[in-house]
């Protein structure tokens, strides 16, 4: 991996201050924000949830309710071209598809850091994305 | 003469020495097990019994009868009664028992904690377990002998037939593979015994106040009351007596009483377990503080699900009638057919007075939680809804804060919340919509098996020795094939079930999902519909029956006559039916689509009156007009409770309606097990994020199998304390945030008033 600047870079949000913050790592490795490819990755709707069970929710409503929402969270100038994307499934391996999909050279994303029980249970996206990932990952810790 | 016979009249009953008892009785066993012949055993026998004279240096040669012997002992005797020391090899747990056992000790501890019980007290009691033991050698064919010949069994010898009989009956142990008789030893000598039961069911407990004070009165099987015939008091003479002829068990815990007996044993009884207290008071706290919303804003709540406050554009998934419904699917179901029925049959009609209230005052239970769901729900940024009490509790106590508190309670209520949706919210449905389904299948074979026990009874009375036989066996092989029918019928049921939930919850189709819930009205309507058809064909008798459910109510024909006893059943039936105060229907109605937390608060109070207060009274007058509560044969030769007492109650009345309560059942039990998979898996969300509930719906899946194959036992007892439990965090949490909702009511009220909201209908 060169420190060159990239020329398509994909950053993972989860509307988490973290990932926001790694919005900001991410802008500092292309030119432009055109470069760079926001993804958020819904949960399989569960089919018990009441808004299924009465047929007022479906997932072209929610993905259209989260681009509104990222749009608004990324409504600052700076942000101004980045490419939105909304995926639903298993967060890790979406990520990974939508990346190679878009041929990226990086994938950008936080470590939220659980550990114990929580840990084992729910893993981490970002482990399983440096494992399934075919380009780099720059996985980004809290600072102190 | 009869070899037992003779040995009755040689034995001595009365020894002050055990060891020498014993080794007579030994003697006289292994005489009796060489010669079963009575003719040869004349002399044998007298020359036993001059040995066993001899050996106690005793001459009490007539025991003529019982009577005369009771009188006989004096105190400080103790005559033992002969036993057989079983060498059957323990039977190996299976995997199931292990696991029963398991959770039998972590209930027991849980039951400790959570179900403590204020007031109550230790009533001795004593316990028939009578048994008596027919004897033969190990390689012995033929007749077996009776072992303590002042037994008060007739027969003096059983052949197999006999004992075939017997065990078509139900009264013998059998030993492994049921077979007739066991292994065993006396001293050093094995055997083969029989083991008739005599009497394994009455019950004497201490009366403490009244005529009878001071002795001991035969409970009979309903609703814990004492006998009123005068042949079922016991004085304490006549306990000991009884218990040194082996008639009682023996407590082996130490003694107790005063004189200290071995027979006399002690259990818990009444008081109120914690957190029906907490339940009942937190409910009656509300309706006070909130100035009795439940009523005055009843009128409210009607013109809200009408959908005259519907806005499409306020956040949330679903209109407030869906929400209201997603709810009602979750509550409504078992607990009204099954519970009700419960309630009554053990606590009498005052026990449904008591669930009348417990609906009134957990409609504002209903209302301050619900409220609580909206105010701290978090509408998701694809607009689906994450709310409930593990929300609520976790932000709400954090703003007050009490973060760490709130964290703590969160945490426990959606543990709770999960092993709930597992036991109550899943198995004990699959368990008892199974059992429906098998005696509905049953219905032909146990009405047939009920007209041979008439007629059994009726060849014993005009001794037809070879008709009982005939129909004994019959019955014997009417009973395997019903069990064995019986033991097919519900895996399968439970599969099948399983995989209905299963494409719900994991395959995503949505359709039957949706399907099952929306029929859950429908089915609901019915049912009250054929409530309602059976009482207005009593209509004259109804004025007496509410007035018999008011006198019980304090003044209880039931459960020792306390009303506290009463008023405990009642409300724990009821919570269990509406989950007011238990925090689950929170989850659900906080999905509701509004902006203003109070509305959806005032929809849920409805839950309560439509599930308790219409439902349940509906079934509550059913049983009480067919009697069904009070019914002896019912109740307690037939052993029918819960569900299959309601069926059979309605069957009197309709008779094709159990089938049709079947199908109810059925379908009641499918939307509360897909209902109740929502409130588990929000709960596991919240715990362990979105990613990892499928290990949760596989779980859950697999519960619907397990729920339906076993007898619950004590993973029920755990569920349902779980179900309960739930009150512990969440009514504390909402009595701590009760002042801000009801700020907000009074807020949304002034509003209302002023006529500033919106209306869209």
């Amino acid at each position: 991996m060169s420190w060159l600047p990239k020329n398509c870079v994909v950053v993972p949000v989860d509307f988490s201050d973290q990932s926001i913050a790694a919005l900001d790592e991410a802008r500092q490795l292309v030119e432009s924000p055109s470069r760079m490819y926001v993804i958020h990755v819904l949960p399989v709707l569960s089919s018990v949830e009441p808004g299924v069970i009465w047929d007022t929710i479906d997932d072209g409503a929610r993905r259209d309710h989260v681009e509104t929402a990222l749009r608004e969270r990324l409504s600052d100038a700076k942000w101004e071209g980045v490419e939105l994307a909304v995926r639903i499934g298993d967060p890790a391996s979406e990520i990974v598809d939508f990346a190679s999909g878009v041929g990226a050279d990086i994938i950008v994303l936080p470590s939220h850091g659980r550990t114990g029980l929580t840990h084992l249970l729910i893993g981490s996206v970002a482990e399983r994305v440096i494992r399934l990932a075919k380009c780099p990952v720059l996985v980004l810790k809290e600072g102190p | 003469m009869l070899l037992s016979e003779l040995t009755a009249r040689h034995l001595p009953m009365e020894c002050r020495c055990r060891r020498v008892t014993l080794a007579a009785l030994l003697l006289v066993v292994s005489v009796g097990c060489h010669e079963v012949s009575a003719q040869q055993a004349d002399s044998t026998t007298k020359d036993v019994s001059a040995k066993t004279e001899r050996a106690n240096g005793s001459d009490s040669g007539d025991t003529a009868s019982n009577k005369k012997e009771m009188k006989q002992s004096g105190p400080g005797d103790v005559s033992v009664p002969p036993t057989v020391e079983s060498l059957e090899p323990a039977a190996k747990p299976t995997l199931l028992q292990r696991v029963d056992h398991v959770f039998a000790q972590a209930v027991k501890g849980m039951e400790w904690a959570l179900f403590f019980r204020v007031g109550s007290r230790e009533r001795p009691y004593v316990q028939f377990k009578h048994e008596e033991y027919y004897v033969r050698d190990v390689d012995a064919e033929g007749s077996f002998v009776k072992l303590n010949p002042a037994g008060v069994f007739k027969a003096a010898q059983l052949t197999t037939k006999d004992a075939e009989a017997l065990k078509a009956r139900g009264k013998l142990v059998l030993g492994a593979g049921a077979k007739l008789f066991r292994l065993g030893q006396i001293g050093e000598r094995k055997v083969q015994y029989v083991t008739v039961i005599i009497d394994d069911q009455s019950k004497y407990v201490l009366v403490d106040e009244g005529e009878q004070a001071g002795k001991y009165v035969k409970l009979t099987g309903k609703r814990g009351l004492l006998s009123d015939k005068p042949a079922d008091v016991l004085s304490p003479e006549q306990v000991e007596q009884l218990g040194q002829k082996g008639r009682l068990a023996v407590n082996d815990t130490g003694s107790s009483g005063d004189p200290p007996s071995r027979y006399i044993q002690s259990e818990t009884v009444g008081g109120a377990p914690v957190v029906v207290l907490w339940l009942a008071l937190g409910s009656v706290f509300f309706t006070f503080y909130m100035r009795g919303v439940n009523f005055w804003g009843f009128r409210h709540a009607l013109q809200i699900v009408r959908g005259k406050y519907d806005n499409p554009n306020e956040p949330g998934e679903v209109t407030h009638f869906q929400a209201l419904s997603s709810a009602l699917s979750a509550t409504v179901g078992l607990g009204n057919i099954a519970g009700v029925t419960i309630a009554m049959t053990l606590g009498g009609p005052g026990a449904f007075f008591w669930m009348f209230a417990c609906g009134l005052f957990g409609m504002t239970s209903k209302f301050v939680e619900c409220t609580l769901g909206q105010m701290y729900r978090t509408v998701k940024p694809d607009g689906t809804v994450l709310g409930g009490p593990m929300q609520y509790l976790h932000v709400g106590l954090k703003e007050l804060g009490l973060g760490p508190l709130g964290l703590v309670l969160s945490i426990v209520f959606a543990v709770m919340c999960i092993l709930a949706s597992f036991g109550g919210g899943n198995m004990f449905q699959a368990n008892q919509s199974g059992q429906q389904i098998v005696a509905i299948i049953q219905k032909a074979d146990s009405e047939h098996l009920e007209q041979l026990n008439a007629d059994i009874k009726q060849a014993a009375e005009a001794q037809q020795h070879e008709r009982m036989a005939d129909l004994q066996k019959e019955k014997t092989t009417l009973q395997e094939e019903m069990k064995s029918q019986s033991a097919i019928v519900r895996p399968v049921f439970g599969v099948l079930l399983a995989i209905m939930v299963g494409v719900v919850i994991i395959g995503g189709i949505k359709r039957i999902g949706a399907a099952a819930s929306k029929i859950v009205p429908t089915m609901c309507l019915t049912y009250i519909a054929a409530c309602l058809w059976i009482i207005l064909s009593h209509v004259t008798e109804v004025p007496a029956m509410i007035g018999l459910i008011f006198s019980e109510a304090f003044t209880p024909q039931a459960m020792g006559g306390g009303f506290v006893g009463v008023l405990v059943m009642g409300v724990q039936r009821a919570a269990f039916s509406n989950e007011a105060g238990v925090g689950s229907a929170a989850i659900a109605h906080s999905a509701a689509r509004t902006d203003q937390p109070v509305r959806e608060g005032a929809v849920a109070l409805l839950g309560p009156f439509i599930d308790t207060i219409v439902v349940c009274s509906m079934t509550a007058l059913v049983i009480l007009i067919t009697g069904a509560w009070d019914n002896t044969e019912w109740v307690v030769n037939q052993g029918l409770k819960g569900t299959p007492l309601t069926s059979r109650a309605f069957g009197e009345q309709i008779s094709f309606f159990p089938y049709v309560l079947t199908v109810a059942v059925v379908l009641f039990a499918y939307s509360t097990i897909i209902s109740w998979s929502y409130y588990g898996e929000r709960c596991w969300e919240r715990l362990f994020g979105p990613r990892s509930t499928i290990v949760y719906k596989a779980i859950y899946v697999g519960c619907v199998v397990v729920g339906a194959i076993v007898n619950l036992g004590a993973v029920l007892d755990f569920s349902d304390m779980m179900i309960l439990s739930m009150a512990f965090p969440n009514i504390l949490g909402a009595i701590l945030l009760s002042g801000k909702v009801r700020a907000a009511l009074k807020t949304y009220w002034d509003s209302y008033r002023a006529g500033e909201f919106e209306t869209f209908k």
